[in-house]
């Protein structure tokens, strides 16, 4: 009994130590880029600056929505940079429905800006929406940030364009 | 020579004739300076330094703004919230005033700090006012020394660093009496100058009076100084459109006007003990107008090798010896003897004149061996003194200063690995040169990599490391305290060291462009360049006086006597700043050109009125009693008011003027000793090798 103990033990810790490895493994940047890039078609975009950022962030985290109270209410950060957000949630928070109905208004942007500033509640008038599109686009924003090893919100990326 | 007599007669029947034209037309001249020449007068050399500095010239040639740093620290009794509050509004308010440009203190630091937890986290930056008191007393003391240069360990003592384009004045603060500014620049106080003025006239009235026992001689000596300065200025100002002065400067004119008038006028004063108005008026100018011409060449030639220096500073100093010597020549030959003319002396004899007798008798026997051993020690110490100044030895130059702060700007084409890489360097290269004493170096650096040791996205410092630092730095806008689109800043804070060695070092600091922009280090850096100049070009007049007067009595032993009269004021007041670990400054040699100014004078009148007797066969007791009665009591007379002057000069709020005054009454006190106690014993040294008799004959 106390074999198999020790040998649960062993297998958990090497579990995290993996699990740990994967978090901080660095792809090389201009993969990071090309990765962040494949999904710009699923971002939210504020600011229009000439240095890309791209965001992970959480809707219902509160550093990320420090991260965007900070950002938005700064006219220098909004001309000097570009945000790409993407929404990812984090597992704890639940915030899975909340970012499928960000993505399924028509101005994704404003309701965002909504929820994560203003605490604004997003009703989903119909229990039966199907939320295929939304789910695909959050599957792929998913991958793409298992893939860099995005392990907190904001997870941010910064390309400076070349001149 | 000092063996012929000048004739006289005609030229003063022609004053007398003029007399009242002269003086209208002196009247006039004044009154056209009153009200035309206005100049800028300063009393904080900073300008003059900087006008010719190279460090100022390649800063300004980047565009760089250049500021002041200054320090106010303000003790408290006990730091809680309610004390915090009261600094953090000190600090708002003084944010608030006028030139200044930022204020670093405690309470405008941040610490980086990641905040929240493993999934829900970022970069986060605290202010330290925002804590509570016990909580930042908490933190400050788990980092004890980091934060010394901003409050002491006992929480009593908080300084607060001003950058501002100009003078602050912190007395609309309204602090109470638990603080100590350290003033970047100062303003004239006018009230306060008038005073020392009006204190040195009743002073100059109540001397002359107890010497002279009347009033004419002190308003004859206000009038003659007062025309030169004028004079000797607005010409300066004419001839070189430049129209700022120092406060200082008026002094150098002051002494140099003094010193000759006293040679004119006691002789005026005492011929009248024998012969009527008109031949005292003759035997004032026939016996003054030929070394009275002499000293004025001697100062124009000896210190115009100064004028071909290229510093502004020095040049203008040199000109205002130069042209108050010939100035004040004229006005002696002029507007004195006219003005004199109007007056009679009742009591013309002088009440101590008596000591010229004890002076001469007792010199007479002098020590051959003292003597010759004096001269051999002031030679190898000024032999000691050039080498210390043409190594440009740290001792010479140090400069002490205790939480002081050092601001550079470093230029970059961009901000990228590299250069932060540099930076790192830099501060590494810094820290390891002068260890402790340096407290903080605050860099672009130092920053990236505190918000990158926080940031845990990022391990190691890579370039998107560095663009995510960057990123956060505009976030929080900390950007604008280390960078702008012209460079990176540095700030350099000390502790306990000299000053003038850390300038040095970075002036010659290859891997990194380095441009000072806060104007206390500029002014060190330009202070010490000009200081070895100075010194070198002293030194230089030193030679050159030596080889006139030698010229002027045709005598290689006079070109000697001329050099080492001079210099042994100079030498033996250098040891004492030397020993004292005083670092040599622009106050100390302006107080050194005094010193020559008037010691090559004395020197010129003593020798010729000693050479003279000699000449017409007097003794040399005899010769040395006439020298002392004649030369010996006006320059007694001219170094002890002066010096009385220049010591009130030290009880002056401004520096500048506290450190002329003192180190000037010194060196005219020393001036004093040597003209009478060793150039008279030199002179009758040198007395054996004339043969006057013969040469009269």
């Amino acid at each position: 009994m106390l074999i198999m103990k020790r040998y649960i033990f062993i297998l958990i810790v090497l579990f995290n130590l993996l699990q740990a490895s994967s978090v901080n493994q660095k792809l090389p940047y201009n993969t990071l880029i090309s990765l962040v890039k494949s999904i710009d078609n699923q971002v939210i975009t504020i600011g229009n600056g000439d240095v890309d950022v791209y965001a992970f962030i959480d809707p219902l985290c509160k550093y990320s929505r420090k991260f965007l109270k900070t950002v938005t209410s700064n006219e220098m950060m909004l001309k000097k940079y570009k945000y790409h957000l993407f929404m990812y949630e984090i597992p704890r928070l639940n915030s899975q429905n909340i970012i499928y109905s960000i993505y399924a208004q028509k101005d994704k942007k404003t309701s965002l800006l909504d929820v994560m500033l203003h605490g604004k509640k997003l009703d989903i008038q119909d229990k039966d929406f199907d939320f295929k599109k939304q789910k695909d686009i959050v599957d792929k924003i998913s991958k793409v940030a298992k893939q860099i090893g995005v392990f907190k919100r904001p997870y941010i990326i910064i390309s400076k364009k070349k001149k | 020579m000092y063996y012929q007599t000048p004739k006289m007669d005609s030229y003063v029947t022609f004053i007398l004739k003029n007399r009242l034209a002269i003086l209208v037309l002196f009247i006039f001249t004044s009154l056209a300076i009153l009200m035309m020449y206005q100049p800028r007068v300063h009393s904080s050399d900073a300008m003059f330094w900087l006008k010719d500095s190279k460090e100022f010239k390649k800063t300004t040639s980047l565009n760089y703004d250049t500021f002041y740093l200054s320090k106010l620290s303000i003790k408290i009794d006990n730091f809680d919230d309610k004390e915090q509050e009261k600094l953090q509004e000190i600090q708002a308010k003084l944010q608030k005033l006028d030139n200044v440009r930022g204020v670093t203190s405690l309470f405008s630091h941040n610490f980086v700090k990641q905040e929240g937890s493993q999934d829900s986290s970022m970069v986060g930056v605290v202010n330290f006012g925002s804590m509570p008191s016990y909580k930042l007393k908490e933190y400050i003391d788990k980092l004890s020394n980091q934060y010394t240069n901003f409050v002491d360990d006992d929480f009593h003592t908080f300084n607060f660093y001003i950058t501002s384009s100009a003078n602050v004045d912190v007395k609309g603060l309204n602090l109470k009496n638990n603080y100590t500014y350290v003033e970047v620049d100062y303003y004239v106080d006018w009230r306060e100058y008038i005073i020392y003025i009006l204190i040195s006239i009743i002073l100059l009235i109540v001397i002359f009076k107890a010497v002279f026992l009347n009033y004419i001689s002190s308003i004859s000596a206000i009038l003659v100084v007062s025309l030169t300065t004028m004079i000797t200025f607005s010409f300066i100002s004419f001839i070189t459109s430049q129209n700022d002065i120092h406060i200082v400067m008026p002094f150098i004119t002051v002494s140099i006007a003094m010193v000759d008038y006293l040679y004119f006028y006691y002789r005026w004063h005492v011929s009248q003990f024998k012969t009527d108005k008109k031949n005292a008026l003759i035997k004032m100018l026939n016996r003054n107008i030929t070394p009275a011409l002499w000293t004025s060449i001697l100062t124009a030639i000896g210190l115009g090798s100064l004028l071909l220096v290229n510093s502004e500073i020095i040049r203008f100093l040199s000109l205002s010896l130069i042209v108050s010597s010939i100035v004040g020549y004229i006005v002696n030959l002029t507007f004195l003897p006219a003005f004199l003319s109007f007056f009679h002396i009742k009591h013309a004899h002088v009440n101590f004149a008596k000591l010229c007798y004890t002076f001469a008798s007792n010199e007479l026997h002098y020590s051959k061996k003292l003597l010759l051993l004096l001269l051999s020690l002031t030679f190898v110490l000024l032999m000691f003194g050039a080498y210390k100044v043409y190594s440009k030895s740290d001792h010479l130059f140090k400069l002490q200063v205790d939480n002081d702060q050092v601001m550079i700007m470093v230029p970059y084409d961009q901000i990228d690995l590299n250069y932060i890489h540099r930076l790192e360097k830099f501060s590494d290269d810094i820290t390891k040169e002068f260890s402790e004493s340096i407290d903080e170096v605050k860099s672009l650096a130092s920053i990236v990599n505190e918000l990158n040791s926080v940031n845990t996205q990022t391990d190691k410092l890579d370039s998107q490391a560095l663009e995510q630092a960057l990123f956060y730095l505009d976030l929080y806008s900390l950007d604008k305290e280390y960078y702008d689109k012209n460079g990176a800043k540095i700030t350099i804070t000390t502790f306990d060291i000299d000053k003038n060695k850390l300038i040095h070092w970075l002036k010659d600091y290859k891997d990194i462009d380095i441009y000072f922009v806060d104007k206390g280090s500029l002014l060190s850096s330009a202070m010490y360049e000009k200081t070895i100049l100075l010194s070198a070009s002293l030194f230089t007049a030193l030679i050159i006086i030596g080889i006139i007067i030698g010229l002027i009595f045709r005598s290689y032993s006079m070109a000697f006597v001329g050099f080492i009269v001079n210099a042994i004021p100079i030498v033996w007041f250098g040891l004492i700043v030397y020993l004292l670990n005083i670092p040599l400054s622009l106050e100390i040699l302006i107080a050194m050109s005094i010193s020559v100014g008037l010691a090559s004078d004395a020197t010129i009148h003593f020798a010729f009125k000693f050479f003279r007797s000699r000449h017409f066969g007097r003794s040399p007791k005899h010769a040395l009693e006439k020298m002392f009665f004649y030369a010996g009591i006006p320059v007694i007379v001219g170094s002890l008011i002066l010096a009385m002057i220049f010591t009130l000069l030290g009880f002056s709020d401004i520096a500048s003027l506290q450190q002329v005054g003192f180190y000037g009454s010194m060196l005219i006190l020393m001036s004093l000793f040597t003209d009478l106690f060793i150039l008279p014993v030199i002179l009758l040294y040198l007395d054996k090798y004339h043969n006057f008799i013969k040469n009269s004959s």
